[in-house]
């Protein structure tokens, strides 16, 4: 008898308390999101699962979970903790982009620089409400919309809150179509909106195969800091657009990426518990990482009206938006947006150079934010 | 420490614009590079080819001369033309008359198949589309496209007796 | 399994180079309706952009407008890659109906990928979008009794 109470005491249904069961409601609402609603599935589903996995009530001693050293869970979770498995999605993103939106119009990647201004505004922000400076940087980051990157770096300055940073992240990154649009009709006129950009020129493949390494040596001697993620992702695009390495282009595209992702998500959500995520803190990190969003578009729009005082030729301020660089959903709405004021304005090439610009504008943040905090 | 104090403590200011500062002119460098490496490029080319002994052939664009279409003899129109339609066709077709009477001149499609399906006429989907395909119903003009109407001057008959 | 060769004969993608067509194979699937079957209603959310293959398919607008189509390649469901991103009209089969179906999140990963098939891409949904304009945007008549 006293063997079986002791097996049943030692069961999750003996050591299970309410934090644990509305961190299982959660992820099943992130399952249910993924699944149903079809919001970011690839990154939902497995976050969501890990977040059942993570919030198993667990005998600890035994090795079972992610913060125990030795477990599975943690030997996955070495990937998140050590930044490894950021630059190598970063190698996918690389390898599966064509750089030529932006190439063929470089003037709409300050946009992407504009957006970044979301990053730094909440960075400041979060100073102010009395987080530490590395968890501020950690949460500013999310404004920059990239999942890896805000992962990559609150795995370095601030691990304790990689679980509720890349949640919002990615939470918010699926609301992009929610968040962006009024701010877009706040800030433009219908006059603005209905601009028309020129057809941007054919990039050859020369300029599409010297652009990964200049762009990688320039960002990199200006902000070492960014090398991992930097790096990989012009190393990707270099695989992919040299011709000569397609098999490996290809790898990182679907193999990899895909691999990394589902271990990214399993253990990002199973590092995801209670006594981390039911707190103050992540409260202030959605709210923040929210602001963060919308100053992050406003940033990219006002600019964009900004060059249009001193050019001829015209952006169409919407398109600063997409300088969000949550890749390819925010330069989806800038289409919409734009085909609502003109549905034979196809603003959608023109949005992507900002969207891609602004994921090296990001990585740079995140590379400046850790080398400041070092 | 809460408020600006908190930012100065921690040197947030010169954070935020060292941040900004660096993104920018990170990405306007690239921005100005990439802008120029098309002329780079091109450069590049020019000083390698005056370096070699060069003949350039000018590249002769044939103009294409395009040949105005055979123009098909014209023909000469009957006042009618006549369509050979099975039983099962002229019966549908006159269902189809039937329903289109109802509707209005122009008729709409989706309307008539919604119609058809309900009194029972069985197929009317593909009778529809071989009407449409032997032009006995043909959209209608201008402002009315999308809207279609019986065909005037066709005269429908049947394919085994021969008579209307 | 769908092979470049057969996507290289529809008029659709005759400007498209070998390796685009290739990896449009790679996303396509073939698909199959019979007679009177709705392939898509109007309003209903748009993910995957149709080429007809073989037979004919009625686009029936909201507006009462109608058209139909057949054989020879044409596209419809162009609202997965643009918006509204819901379906601007009707899709009924008149016949028996082979389709090539694409997937509209596979058409943007490889717009992500590729800047000029993207152009190209586009600029074919524009002449679609404009081709059609006049039935998805053209307001009821008047019609009369008879």
């Amino acid at each position: 008898m006293e063997h079986m109470l002791n097996f049943l005491g030692n069961t999750g249904f003996g050591m299970v308390d309410y934090r644990h069961l509305i961190m299982i409601a959660i992820g099943i609402v992130f399952i249910y999101l993924g699944i149903a609603k079809h919001y970011e599935p690839l990154l939902l589903v497995p976050i969501g699962f890990g977040i059942l996995m993570g919030n198993v009530p667990v005998f600890k001693g035994l090795g079972l979970g992610i913060y125990e050293p030795g477990s599975v869970l943690s030997y996955l979770y070495f990937g998140v903790r050590q930044g490894i498995y950021p630059p190598l999605i970063f190698l996918g993103i690389g390898a599966m982009t064509d750089f030529s939106y932006m190439l063929a119009q470089p003037r709409l990647m300050l946009l992407g620089a504009a957006a970044q201004l979301g990053i730094f505004i909440t960075f400041l922000a979060a100073l102010a409400i009395g987080f530490l400076p590395t968890e501020a940087a950690s949460i500013g980051i999310i404004g920059g919309a990239d999942g890896p990157t805000a992962i990559f770096l609150s795995a370095k300055l601030a691990p304790h809150l990689v679980g509720p940073i890349a949640i919002a992240a990615y939470s918010y990154m699926a609301l992009v179509p929610v968040i962006q649009p009024p701010i877009m009709y706040l800030l433009t006129t219908r006059k603005e909106r209905l601009i028309r950009m020129q057809d941007p020129r054919p990039v050859s493949r020369r300029e599409k195969i010297i652009f990964p390494i200049i762009g990688f040596l320039l960002c990199c001697f200006l902000a070492p800091a960014a090398l991992p993620l930097l790096g990989m992702l012009f190393f990707g695009n270099l695989l992919k657009e040299c011709l000569v390495a397609d098999r490996l282009a290809l790898t990182a595209r679907t193999a990899l990426i895909d691999i990394v992702t589902i271990l990214l998500g399993i253990t990002v959500g199973a590092s995801t518990q209670a006594d981390v995520f039911l707190t103050a803190k992540s409260v202030g990190i959605f709210l923040l990482g929210a602001a963060s969003f919308m100053v992050a578009t406003a940033g990219g729009i006002l600019f964009a009206k900004l060059i249009n005082v001193f050019t001829k030729n015209k952006i169409n301020p919407i398109l600063g938006a997409a300088g969000v660089s949550a890749v390819p959903d925010s330069a989806r709405v800038v289409q919409l947006i734009g085909n609502r004021e003109d549905p034979s304005n196809y603003l959608l090439m023109h949005a992507m150079a900002p969207n891609i610009a602004g994921v090296i504008g990001s990585a740079i943040a995140a590379g400046v934010l850790w080398s400041f905090m070092m | 420490m809460y408020g600006l104090e908190a930012i100065s403590a921690a040197n947030g200011w010169t954070i935020a614009i060292s941040g900004v500062s660096i993104v920018f002119i990170g990405l306007l460098v690239l921005a100005a590079v990439m802008a120029n490496m098309e002329r780079i490029l091109a450069s590049w080319d020019r000083r390698g080819e005056l370096l070699k002994a060069f003949k350039q052939k000018p590249q002769e664009k044939q103009a294409q001369v395009r040949e105005a279409p055979q123009g098909h003899p014209e023909s000469q129109t009957p006042d009618k033309i006549s369509l050979r339609l099975s039983q099962e066709q002229i019966e549908v077709a006159d269902h189809f008359r039937l329903i289109t009477k109802r509707l209005g001149k122009p008729f709409p499609l989706p309307q008539l198949l919604e119609k058809a399906t309900e009194h029972g006429i069985s197929n009317p989907h593909r009778h529809l589309d071989t009407f449409l395909k032997l032009n006995l119903i043909v959209e209608d003009k201008d402002d009315r496209r999308g809207f279609y109407k019986w065909a005037s001057d066709v005269q429908v008959t049947n394919s085994k007796v021969g008579k209307p | 399994m769908v092979s470049t060769r057969e996507l290289k004969e529809m008029e659709f993608f005759k400007d498209f180079h070998e390796s685009e067509l290739s990896d449009l194979a790679s996303i396509a699937s073939h698909t199959r309706w019979k007679e009177g079957e709705t392939i898509f209603h109007a309003g209903t959310p748009a993910g995957t952009l149709y080429l007809l293959r073989v037979g004919t398919i009625l686009l029936c607008f909201p507006n009462g407008r109608s058209m139909p189509l057949r054989d020879g390649g044409h596209a419809i469901g162009w609202s997965s890659l643009v918006s509204p991103f819901r379906y601007t009209a009707t899709a009924v089969c008149l016949s028996e109906v082979r389709l090539y179906e694409f997937s509209g999140r596979e058409l943007y990963r490889l717009i992500q990928m590729n800047a000029a098939f993207g152009q190209k891409l586009m600029q074919k949904i524009a002449q679609i979008m404009e081709q059609r304009n006049h039935y998805r945007q053209g307001t009821p008549v008047n019609i009369r009794q008879e």
